[in-house]
């Protein structure tokens, strides 16, 4: 049977700020026999905070050419983020019923000799891991379970919102991001904010970043009323961000000190498929960069070969 | 709009992303980790950041972000 392949979309902050989930989701996909296509010359998705709220029409142009990149090949997109799949799939679902917009897309896509044509579908790697590989496949590959290790999850907002459209899962009662990532062998443990934004996205953290660390206070504070985790892990390397980095700046505004490993889905595969963190860079992420520590290994179960 | 809000769309114009890779540490980063210094996106492409500006011409969206006179 041919590979299944997809088109790559990385957006900007899995490229340019967390990259070993660009390096993880590699291993994994390749692990699980499927491609990851280059998609040369793709933009910003463009992020739906801001574009989506300044300029519908802007940010659906915008949008519908990263699409284009993707029909001109003829396999399906990936992506690892939260917003890149807002602004993606929202944009194509929208421009496959609206006519309208569709209408005055084309019309400014005619300036650059592009067509949204409607020929493909986007995938979030949640999905593309839960509904292509399956989780039987992906228990197979499993050879480091993080047996023992309490893992919390972030699952963000925007893969499963808005749920009657999106029709992905139950987005006030998930259920598939909790069972990929137990495919890992972990323990999850459940807190009471698991489902509230993680505080940076609908462009908050670019507006006050003190208002978003709020919010992700108060996660970490749920978190630690239910007893703690040793891990915790999202599906978004903007929520990545905002949970890990964040723990730096919650130092800094609120003299409070946070120590959790925060990982992204991929990562967490990765790493129970049997790759060392070394192969991906896990300490690369900005938390160990900046406070120049490491992840605690001990706590994640991961002995580290020196 | 806000001023940040505003900065961040003019990013997206002037590199083709919102986070761009702006700074050497960067690079070096993606190095680190055992991938191509400058990815296949728009960072390697600057043919498509000039797609980018087109668009935000023929819409007005270069005119809403614009900065203003005080």
């Amino acid at each position: 049977m041919a590979k299944k392949s997809f088109y790559h979309f990385l957006g900007c902050i899995i490229p340019h700020r967390y990259p070993s989930v660009e390096s993880a989701v590699k291993l994994v996909f390749k692990d699980l026999g499927m491609d990851l296509l280059d998609m040369e010359g793709a933009t910003c998705c463009p992020a739906p905070g801001v574009f989506g709220s300044f300029d519908r029409v802007t940010w659906a142009t915008i949008a519908a050419r990263n699409l284009t990149i993707a029909e001109a090949g003829g396999h399906p997109i990936t992506t690892g983020c939260n917003g890149c799949f807002a602004s993606l799939w929202d944009a194509n679902y929208e421009l496959k019923h609206d006519d309208e917009l569709r209408e005055a897309v084309n019309e400014n896509l005619a300036a650059i000799d592009r067509e949204f044509k409607g020929t493909i579908e986007v995938w979030h790697y949640v999905d593309a891991l839960y509904s292509h590989v399956g989780l039987e496949t992906i228990r197979k590959q499993v050879t480091r379970p993080f047996k023992g290790v309490r893992m919390a999850l972030h699952p963000g907002c925007h893969w499963m919102r808005p749920k009657l459209i999106k029709q992905k899962d139950d987005s006030e009662r998930p259920h598939i991001f909790r069972e990929l990532c137990e495919t890992s062998g972990a323990e999850y443990v459940p807190y009471k904010d698991e489902l509230i934004c993680c505080g940076a996205g609908g462009a908050v953290r670019t507006a006050d970043v003190k208002i978003a660390l709020e919010f992700t206070k108060q996660k970490f504070d749920s978190l630690l009323e239910a007893g703690g985790a040793d891990m915790i892990i999202t599906p978004c390397p903007f929520c990545e961000l905002q949970l890990d980095m964040g723990q730096v700046e919650i130092q800094k505004h609120f003299e409070e000190e946070y120590n959790f490993d925060v990982l992204h889905v991929v990562e967490l595969l990765a790493l129970a498929f049997g790759h060392e963190p070394d192969e991906f860079g896990l300490k690369t992420h900005l938390q160990y960069m900046q406070r120049k520590s490491e992840p605690n290994w001990e706590r994640l179960g991961i002995e580290v070969k020196t | 709009m806000l001023v940040p809000h505003q900065k961040v769309a003019l990013k997206v114009l002037e590199t083709g992303h919102a986070v761009p890779l702006d700074k050497e540490s960067w690079e070096n980063l993606r190095e680190k980790v055992g991938i191509e210094r400058v990815p296949p996106n728009a960072s390697a492409h600057p043919e498509a950041v000039e797609e980018i500006r087109k668009i935000a011409k023929k819409t007005g969206f270069d005119k809403l972000v614009e900065e203003k006179e005080e």
